[in-house]
């Protein structure tokens, strides 16, 4: 599921370019959506899991987007921006989740795990749900990391310019978490 | 490709496990055009929200015809036509009248007794041709009759009238006071 900039033929130069004019202003804002609405679909997913729980989140995104993106200086890269909003904006549902359900975010692997269970659009096999109970149980920075690594395959340089952190921590922290997913597979008796 | 073949790598050497399991479907699905369909729901959420004007940036500056637009607004409008009638009216009241009105008024204010008294007062400073002027024309013959007789005095120009003290008086007390009014402007 490697989504990368790549696959992207429109430029952000031009997208913002659409996006200052009242005229091109809504068709700027809807190349932007369709440029990006893959990539960040995928980014919120692997945090959030359940697709429907993603699907709310990817439109608060997209939300806070149209409303910001006036605002958006040009300083990182555009996509860059988008995944902050996204990361944030995924952090922020599951927080809220955890309160409701009386358990911190890091403890909140049991509920996630049983609504992935019970997300019709998740038909993982055996293997591949314990996979995503194993990602539940990490903690929340390492889980981004692990998702953004493991899943999107996104170069430790653009992570560190989204997440704000150094290469070197990025990396200690895909580490420890790999290191976490295989022990809990050789707990379960996979290795 | 590189990026791809250091994570290879880099599973190799920390999980190998997960390597592994990278090569199979990872089980998450979306519903049929759910991509397609999404820009016309966030649309659909945004005018839920009243939010489908575009948004204004913080830093752009409006032009000078923005600006009046957004300040040109019923309710400011009428604000502004109020200061401006009350500022005319401001400036109506406290500017002062031209400077022959007091004269205007102080005729308007003086009594007759006044003119008349400034009059006799004054009696020998009144230019004879000033009180000629005012007088109705049948009353002239009165106090011009003592015109020059002789042919050199004929043809002098009859520039000015002779009149004693006693006939100036009695010519005051039978003016009328509006007569009087005029000889005093």
């Amino acid at each position: 599921m490697q989504v990368t900039a790549s696959k992207n033929p429109v430029s952000d130069d031009h997208i913002l370019k659409l996006l200052r004019s009242d005229k091109t202003f809504e068709r700027g804002f809807r190349l932007l959506m369709s440029t990006y609405k893959e990539r960040l679909y995928w980014h919120i997913r692997r945090m959030v899991l359940v697709h429907e729980d993603a699907d709310d989140v990817l439109q608060n995104t997209f939300i806070k987007v149209y409303r910001g993106v006036l605002q958006f200086e040009g300083k990182s890269k555009l996509y860059t921006w988008l995944y902050r909003i996204a990361t944030n904006e995924s952090i922020t549902f599951l927080q809220s989740n955890a309160r409701r359900n009386s358990s911190s975010i890091d403890n909140n692997d049991g509920v996630l795990a049983s609504r992935l269970k019970a997300d019709s659009w998740f038909d993982g096999d055996a293997l591949q749900q314990q996979l995503q109970d194993a990602i539940a149980q990490l903690p929340e920075k390492q889980r981004v990391v692990f998702n953004m690594r493991y899943y999107e395959e996104m170069p430790y340089e653009e992570m560190s310019t989204i997440l704000d952190t150094s290469v070197g921590a990025l990396k200690a922290s895909f580490h420890h978490a790999a290191k976490k997913i295989e022990r809990f597979f050789r707990e379960a008796d996979h290795l | 490709m590189k990026n791809k073949d250091s994570l290879h790598d880099e599973l190799n050497d920390q999980a190998p496990f997960l390597n592994t399991l990278k090569k199979g479907q990872d089980g998450f699905r979306v519903p049929a055009n759910y991509f397609d369909n999404l820009e016309a729901e966030v649309f659909r959420q945004l005018d839920a929200i009243g939010a489908t004007t575009k948004p204004s940036p913080a830093t752009a500056r409006p032009s000078f015809w923005q600006l009046m637009q957004q300040l040109w607004q019923p309710r400011i409008a009428v604000a502004f036509a109020g200061i401006c009638t009350l500022a005319l009216a401001a400036w109506w009241y406290f500017t002062p009248a031209p400077a022959d009105a007091p004269v205007d008024l102080a005729a308007t204010q003086i009594s007759v007794d006044d003119a008349e008294a400034y009059l006799m007062n004054n009696l020998m400073e009144l230019e004879p041709e000033h009180i000629a002027m005012v007088l109705p024309e049948e009353s002239l013959p009165a106090i011009t009759l003592d015109l020059p007789t002789t042919k050199q005095e004929k043809t002098a120009p009859a520039t000015e009238l002779e009149l004693n003290p006693d006939d100036l008086e009695k010519l005051l007390q039978d003016m009328t006071d509006e007569e009087l009014k005029d000889l005093m402007l």
